[in-house]
């Protein structure tokens, strides 16, 4: 599944791990998560990723 | 205002804002401050370091004019997207046409936002040259000093750093260099403790890059160059950035404010609590200490355990003070918990945890709330009450 990169930070949110600290299981794909849903590292909005 | 020539091809180009008084909505600013830029001219290229704030767009274009004609610019290096120096990028780039914007990653997504145009900015990223012919301008990533876009600008040859809001002040004396001005170090700490302070782990990323680097002055955006007693500056940020050390006690702070002595008196049954506990839990009374104050102290703390009273349907002002005097700490994972007093009512309590809960605090416990005066067995219940928020940590 398509990895996606934070914009602001180096974080890379990949669907194989999920967010499991903030409720998302593994093999959620980014497509999937909230609406509201933010950088785990430094909580930009999920508008601001990009394709890894 | 004339351009300044700092060293042969180097010149500071800023703008004094001497009748600022308060930056940014929140930070106070008693001495103005300056919006720094600086032209770097090799044989072949001219760099513009950074643009200014809208509101002095003119008076910028005219202090830039006699250091170079902006059409002569071929890059515009943006150290920081910040509107108080980017605000007049938009002026620049119009008179500019040939310059092109140098940013890096996050810097990208940032410029388009000001700009809402694409203007195809190079991306730099760590160790990326630009030469200038026979000045080389070499970019470090500093993110997050203060924002995400941040990066430092190295200029090789005469070992020039260009540190953005990094090792400035607010603070605005056109004698221009650290030691012709006069003594500014409160403004130099109120700065670092406002801008830099919530990000001490990139502060200290920072300094060790720095480390590495021979370096004859530092250039920042903000109050005056540093030329000499550089090493006074970096260790002074070395000294406000480092990690505190730890505690043998784990240790929540409890801060009430009270109306009658009820939720006073809550309070210090949790805090006995949490010492029979093994853990540390001090009692501050919020009529007598603010946050502000109090921010090393939290910082430091596993977490922090707030009283109030509720009067007329809402927590005690006090209390939200206190919440809203935090941003510049990190609160994430620090446990966060409430308690208080009440007449018929007795939503402040709840209020608070769910802007704990907001401010990402770890919130374990539903608040714990006494309608008006303690019993016995209530002021054991805020006893456990505080052995469990211990059990927690």
């Amino acid at each position: 599944m398509q990895k996606f990169e934070c914009g602001m930070c180096e974080y890379t949110y990949d669907p194989a791990k999920g967010d499991p600290g903030r409720g998302i299981p593994p093999g959620t794909p980014f497509d999937a998560l909230p609406d509201n849903w933010t950088c785990p590292k430094c909580n930009a909005g999920k508008n601001m990723f990009v394709e890894a | 205002m004339r351009p300044v020539r700092i060293l042969p091809g180097l010149h500071w180009v800023g703008v004094f804002d001497t009748q600022l008084r308060v930056f940014d909505v929140i930070m106070q600013a008693q001495h103005g401050t300056t919006y720094n830029s600086y032209v770097v001219r090799g044989k072949d290229k001219v760099a513009l370091i950074d643009a200014s704030k809208g509101k002095f767009a003119e008076t910028f274009l005219s202090t830039l004019r006699p250091a170079t004609d902006p059409a002569e610019i071929d890059y515009l290096v943006c150290n920081h997207l910040e509107p108080d120096h980017s605000g007049a990028l938009d002026d620049v780039l119009a008179v500019a046409p040939n310059a092109q914007v140098v940013v890096s990653k996050p810097g990208k997504m940032l410029v388009q936002a000001i700009l809402n145009r694409d203007v195809k900015p190079r991306i730099v990223t760590e160790g990326d040259r630009i030469d200038l012919g026979g000045k080389t301008l070499r970019f470090i990533s500093a993110p997050f000093l203060h924002w995400p876009d941040t990066m430092f600008t190295y200029l090789e040859e005469d070992q020039v750093l260009f540190s953005g809001d990094f090792l400035g002040a607010h603070y605005c004396d056109p004698r221009l260099y650290n030691d012709l001005v006069e003594n500014y170090d409160e403004a130099f700490r109120y700065y670092f403790q406002v801008i830099m302070r919530p990000f001490k782990e990139y502060v200290r990323q920072a300094l060790v890059k720095l480390d590495a680097l021979p370096i004859t002055m530092i250039c920042p955006v903000h109050g005056p160059i540093l030329r000499s007693d550089i090493s006074r500056y970096i260790e002074k940020y070395r000294e406000w950035s480092a990690e505190p050390p730890r505690r043998s006690k784990k240790r929540l702070l409890i801060f009430f404010a009270s109306s009658y002595g009820n939720t006073e008196r809550m309070a210090h049954a949790i805090g006995r609590g949490i010492q029979e506990a093994g853990a540390e839990g001090p009692v501050f009374d919020l009529t007598q200490v603010n946050g502000r104050d109090m921010l090393d102290e939290i910082e430091t703390a596993e977490g922090i355990v707030v009283g109030t009273c509720t009067i007329n349907g809402d927590a005690l002002e006090h209390a939200w003070s206190l919440l809203s005097s935090l941003t510049t700490i990190k609160l994430k994972d620090k446990l966060g918990a409430t308690f208080g007093a009440f007449g018929w009512s007795g939503e402040g309590p709840l209020m608070i945890a769910e802007r704990m809960k907001g401010l990402k605090f770890r919130v374990p416990e539903e608040p714990m709330r006494v309608q008006l005066v303690p019993t016995e067995a209530d002021l054991r219940s805020c006893e456990e009450y505080g052995k469990r928020l211990v059990a927690a940590l």
